[in-house]
């Protein structure tokens, strides 16, 4: 049916030179979802090469940038620390010790629960620690 | 070596402008390897640790765990289709495997009553669920002739309400399923290949290895990959020549299936815990592996070996990114970009040939 229809249009037209055969089979092309509009090369081209530059300056201008943010849970209503930029593969600057009364401090950890070494640990990738706490057996003696 | 002489030979004959015209194709149509080499080149000025051994072994061991996926999704592909759903049952099944295989000792362990599963058991009861997915999406599109998209987009919602919910029993409450057992973390994160200096290969590579063996033969020995490929290039002529078209597409998706649960059960010990965002967007860079390595969504086209490529280039290209301490969101963007660059090729090249 579509064969018919094209050698029908094919046919209503004025006959063509080899060269501009050739062209139009360059420039032009039939597309795969079953639709009859012309979808030009030349702008599909113009696209590629636009996405590819923009991935080149966005790669170039990000590279640039400070690093991976590493954030600080604390889990404390009003107590925040600030965030620290990091590059990959270097290490986190141990924060201030958060504090908490009635407990002790553990450390700061990963979600998944790794615990975090500020002095052989690197970072990879945008990063939350948490601090964990536990019950200080002093204070809650002592209260 | 003859291709390139007779490509050589063939460059020769050409006139001026039909030399710039080749020049301008051939520079479009391998958009993707120069925006690799760029990347590979620049990163590698950025930080000299991108090409040391440790990191290549790093490119090579990330290939390997999303390998599988790849696989079945350009089955789905073949077939001018796609599976959006596969990153979800990656999630689902890398969730159910934690969960059968945390250790005892585990404090908040989901299934407290059960020690950690044998690890064949395990293996089938993924390979069962990812295959059940696929199944139920296979089935949709070939009885109905569903456009996969929109089938594949239901399925993969209601596996992520399923996993969602899979992850609140027994007071879980939505918790990431960590602890897993040291001799399933052995099975898979352990190395049978003895250490080499400082290069360890980690045994799901060897897993990523075989299943790729195992799908190059059901790709190009069996009558089941013959078929796929026939129904992919033009469903209505396969149909008169014999070929069950329904039978195989369900065939199709339920194998990716199953790899999908494959994939998760490598992800559920590689990652180590586990959580309703595992798998998260696996399809994406699975899809963009397979048209790259030159699975085409124009159907019927695709070579394993092709598939390996794409999923080991866009690594490098991902893992550039990383060394580069390129922000995660954008790397959302450029991954994006590099999908529509991908597809745009494919496009090219059917237009061109027509």
């Amino acid at each position: 049916m579509k064969d018919e229809e094209l050698k029908t249009k094919d046919e209503r037209q004025e006959p063509r030179t080899d060269e501009e055969i050739q062209k139009s089979k360059r420039d032009y092309g039939l597309g795969i979802y079953g639709s009859k509009k012309r979808i030009s090369v030349k702008l599909l081209d113009a696209f590629i090469v636009l996405l590819l530059l923009v991935i080149i300056l966005l790669m170039l201008f990000y590279s640039r940038s400070e690093g991976f943010t590493v954030s600080f849970d604390t889990g404390i209503p009003g107590i925040e620390l600030e965030d620290q930029s990091v590059r990959y593969g270097e290490k986190v600057a141990e924060p201030e010790e958060p504090l908490l009364p009635g407990y002790s401090f553990d450390g700061w950890y990963l979600e998944n629960g790794y615990h975090w070494d500020f002095e052989t640990d690197t970072v990879g990738s945008d990063t939350v620690l948490y601090a964990r706490f536990s019950l200080d057996p002093e204070s809650s003696s002592g209260a | 070596m003859n291709g390139i002489q007779s490509k050589i030979a063939h460059y020769k004959s050409l006139d001026a402008a039909e030399k710039k015209a080749y020049i301008k194709d051939s520079l479009i149509n391998n958009a993707l390897y120069i925006l690799l080499i760029i990347a590979v080149i620049y990163t590698y000025t950025q930080n000299h640790r991108f090409l040391s051994s440790g990191s290549l072994i790093n490119i090579v061991t990330l290939s390997a765990a999303n390998l599988p996926i790849a696989l079945g999704i350009a089955g789905c592909i073949v077939l001018t289709g796609t599976d959006l759903s596969a990153g979800r049952v990656v999630g689902i099944t890398a969730c159910i495997t934690a969960a059968l295989e945390q250790s005892t000792s585990y404090a908040s362990k989901m299934f407290p009553e059960i020690g950690p599963v044998p690890v064949p058991i395990v293996i089938l009861i993924v390979l069962l669920v990812g295959a059940v997915v696929g199944f139920v999406n296979g089935f949709f599109v070939a009885k109905f002739s569903l456009h996969p998209f929109i089938v594949t987009l239901a399925t993969q919602l209601i596996v992520y309400g399923l996993l969602l919910i899979f992850l609140t029993i027994n007071g879980n409450n939505g918790q990431p399923l960590s602890g897993l057992d040291e001799g399933f973390n052995g099975f898979v994160k352990g190395n049978i290949i003895p250490t080499i200096g400082n290069v360890t290969i980690p045994n799901y590579v060897i897993i990523a290895a075989v299943v790729a063996v195992i799908m190059w033969i059901v790709w190009n020995k069996t009558s089941f990959g013959k078929n796929m490929f026939a129904v992919g290039s033009n469903p209505d002529a396969a149909n008169v020549s014999g070929v069950n078209v329904m039978k195989t597409i369900i065939g199709v998706h339920t194998l990716a299936g199953a790899l999908y649960g494959l994939t998760g059960f490598i992800e559920s010990s590689r990652i180590g815990s586990n959580s309703a965002t595992t798998g998260q967007n696996y399809e994406s860079d699975a899809i963009a592996a397979c048209v790259i390595g030159g699975v085409s969504f124009v159907g019927g086209t695709g070579k394993i070996s092709g598939i390996i490529l794409g999923v080991f280039l866009l690594r490098i290209i991902f893992v550039a990114f990383t060394f580069l301490s390129i922000d995660q969101n954008m790397q959302y963007i450029i991954k994006g970009c590099i999908i529509l660059i991908a597809c745009s090729i494919d496009m090219r090249k059917y237009l061109v040939r027509k």
